[in-house]
């Protein structure tokens, strides 16, 4: 799964709570974007760090 | 506001199925390499911290039946009290991170080779998400329902596997293995008994009836029969040597029953019992997640925390867990240490410093 693909499933996460935050406080809506924003970082973080780690690199097309 | 809690009864079926998941994972595994002939030694020693802890949680609860976060807040002072939540907060991630982790590692390398873990990952997220937006009463009673038969099955395999299969001389005799072996290997079974003190997280959701202490300690009980049943099915089988360089060795003990040699894809029946307790312990570390956010960050309403919390879990279990080498050796010598260490360490204070404070 790609970070874009994460990051659009964090969207709809959004979309489906949008009714649920607009009747919370303001407290409440900061730390539930925060806390997105944190989890869509973090995802993005361990897909650079997988690639790296592995130390696989593309060359023509095939994963060495 | 009844209703939406669960029973003590609820609670202790929760500690049981949660803990099953963990126990059939790290018992075998972690045990006989250190305990061998004697690993039911520790398994009993790893109880009795558990038990320990429950004493002391009960004696806790019986003064104030609130969550384990107002309990710190009070007997602690509020600055310290939030403090402590914070710390355990980043411990329920990253014992949530480690359970997906296990999951989705486990399901990829048994049932679906050709599928990847961020696969199976994505119905586990829908699975929880779906379940605790309903809150945890409704998920209770599932799990109430689903633990008869979870028992039921758990039970009945573990007896026809051991029917004429069990070698008395893979237990014995006792004490074969040195001491140290044996209370080391403990640790990491009373990591996984103690997981009922971070049940505490959302005690308020927990009803104030006569069964506080009684419940739990028939859930304790359940656990011990669990572990000693699954040493049995392994180590009393096949001995401490083969189960140490097994990768899942009740599930591959089990598959092998002579009983079911003619019947096939039973072993699928195996399985859902472990997703099953893989949900349970998911769902408990999302809710105690959701339960100290709530209080730390001062919210109003836990369950819209349920989307941010479960990606927060996800995401940090690609992050952390990424070198399955790296996790069990992360998991062998810092993990249940740590993780015992929390469990044991949080009652004893709350309970001393309430007495000099008077708060309890």
């Amino acid at each position: 799964m790609t970070t874009f693909v994460f990051i659009l499933i964090a969207a709809v996460c959004c979309v489906i709570d949008s009714k649920r935050l607009i009747a919370c406080g303001g407290r409440d809506r900061a730390i539930y974007i925060i806390l997105i924003i944190s989890a869509c970082a973090v995802y993005a973080v361990s897909q650079i760090n997988s690639t790296a780690m592995l130390g696989t690199f593309q060359f023509g097309g095939v994963t060495h | 506001m009844t209703n939406k809690k669960i029973s003590t009864r609820q609670f202790a079926i929760l500690y049981a199925m949660a803990s099953t998941a963990p126990i059939i994972m790290v018992i075998p595994t972690y045990i006989a390499g250190r305990a061998k002939n004697d690993s039911w030694i520790s398994a009993i020693l790893g109880a009795l911290t558990g038990l320990a802890v429950i004493l002391l949680m009960n004696y806790i609860t019986k003064r104030r039946h609130e969550s384990l976060c107002e309990i710190c807040e009070s007997i602690l002072t509020k600055p310290v009290g939030k403090a402590v939540e914070a710390v355990y907060l980043v411990w329920c991630f990253l014992m949530m991170s480690l359970f997906i982790h296990y999951y989705s590692e486990r399901i990829v390398s048994t049932l679906l080779p050709n599928c990847t873990t961020e696969f199976v990952n994505f119905f586990m997220f829908l699975l929880l998400a779906l379940s605790l937006k309903n809150g945890i009463s409704a998920s209770g009673r599932m799990i109430n329902f689903i633990f008869g038969v979870f028992s039921f099955i758990f039970i009945m395999l573990s007896l026809v596997n051991g029917v004429g299969r069990l070698d008395y001389n893979n237990l014995l005799p006792v004490f074969n293995a040195d001491l140290k072996g044996i209370l080391t290997s403990s640790v990491s079974c009373g990591s996984v008994f103690c997981i009922i003190f971070f049940m505490y997280f959302f005690y308020d959701d927990v009803t104030n009836d006569k069964g506080k202490l009684k419940n739990p300690l028939k859930g304790w009980i359940f656990l011990l029969i669990f572990s000693l049943l699954i040493i049995l099915s392994t180590i009393g089988i096949v001995g401490y040597g083969a189960v140490m360089n097994m990768s899942f060795p009740y599930f591959e003990i089990i598959k092998n029953i002579p009983a079911f040699a003619k019947v096939n894809r039973f072993e699928s029946l195996i399985y859902s019992i472990w997703v099953v307790s893989d949900f349970s312990v998911l769902f408990i570390f999302s809710y105690i997640c959701m339960s100290i956010e709530k209080r730390l960050f001062c919210l109003k309403d836990k369950l819209t925390f349920t989307f941010p919390t479960l990606l927060m879990g996800f995401a940090l279990s690609e992050l952390i867990y990424r070198d399955q080498f790296l996790l069990e050796q992360i998991a062998k010598n810092y993990l249940f240490t740590i993780n015992l260490i929390l469990c044991a360490a949080l009652p004893i204070v709350l309970i001393l410093v309430g007495k000099l404070r008077k708060k309890l």
